[in-house]
């Protein structure tokens, strides 16, 4: 069975609030390098990282993110 | 305001550890001749002090490259995000692929010392080199990944 791809909205959540990478970053604990690579698809985070990123922008972490076939 | 600034402190750490890991790899790889020399001429009881030098030399960085690619130096108790998820995702993968390369040139010298004659332990710093240098560069290959944007 192919492996589900996972689709994130982070860019535009954060963009939504007006914050820059850093800002985000400073905000879960990670690196603005963190951040970028989850935004462009290089890195899929942990649940953990998940759960903070969606709780640092006001959503629900399956807003945030999403499977695609 | 205050996390600004902050975060550039990382980014620059972050940076300034990338660029310390592949100068260090380099210099390791460049002591290769010297150190396989001297390791000739090295005993407990015997040799010359210069080859002791530059076998201890060896040693040390060999183990301070190991040490900063696996816990990430000094700096990074000073700033957390230094040691985040994608750091350790990164040094996992480099690690792997050093445990992949190391076993490799392991296989490669048993294979090499039973069809010609071979002293193995003149070649121990080289497997060591090659073990330590292969993940440190893709480390800080890894890590100059992704720095763009934002």
């Amino acid at each position: 069975m192919a492996e589900a791809a996972l689709r994130n909205r982070l860019k535009e959540a954060r963009s939504e609030l007006g914050l820059t990478q850093a800002e985000l970053a400073v905000r879960v604990s990670v690196s603005r390098k963190t951040i970028n690579t989850v935004e462009n698809g290089v890195f899929v985070p942990s649940t953990t990282l998940a759960l903070k990123l969606a709780a640092a922008l006001g959503r629900k972490v399956e807003d945030l993110f999403q499977l695609t076939e | 305001m205050s996390e600004a600034p902050n975060s550039n402190d990382v980014e620059k750490a972050l940076r300034r550890r990338s660029r310390a890991v592949a100068v260090l790899a380099v210099v390791l790889m460049s002591l290769q001749g010297a150190v396989l020399a001297a390791t000739e001429h090295v005993t407990l009881n015997g040799g010359r002090l210069v080859d002791k030098v530059q076998v201890g030399a060896f040693v040390f960085l060999a183990l301070a490259l190991m040490l900063n690619v696996l816990t990430g130096g000094r700096r990074s108790r000073k700033y957390p995000a230094m040691n985040d998820e994608l750091v350790r995702a990164n040094r996992a993968r480099a690690s792997k692929l050093g445990y992949v390369v190391t076993m490799l040139a392991l296989i490669g010298v048993y294979v090499a010392m039973l069809l010609v004659p071979l002293d193995v332990y003149k070649y121990i710093p080289l497997l060591v080199t090659f073990g330590i240098v292969v993940p440190a560069l893709y480390f800080s290959v890894l890590e100059r990944k992704g720095e763009k944007g934002g």
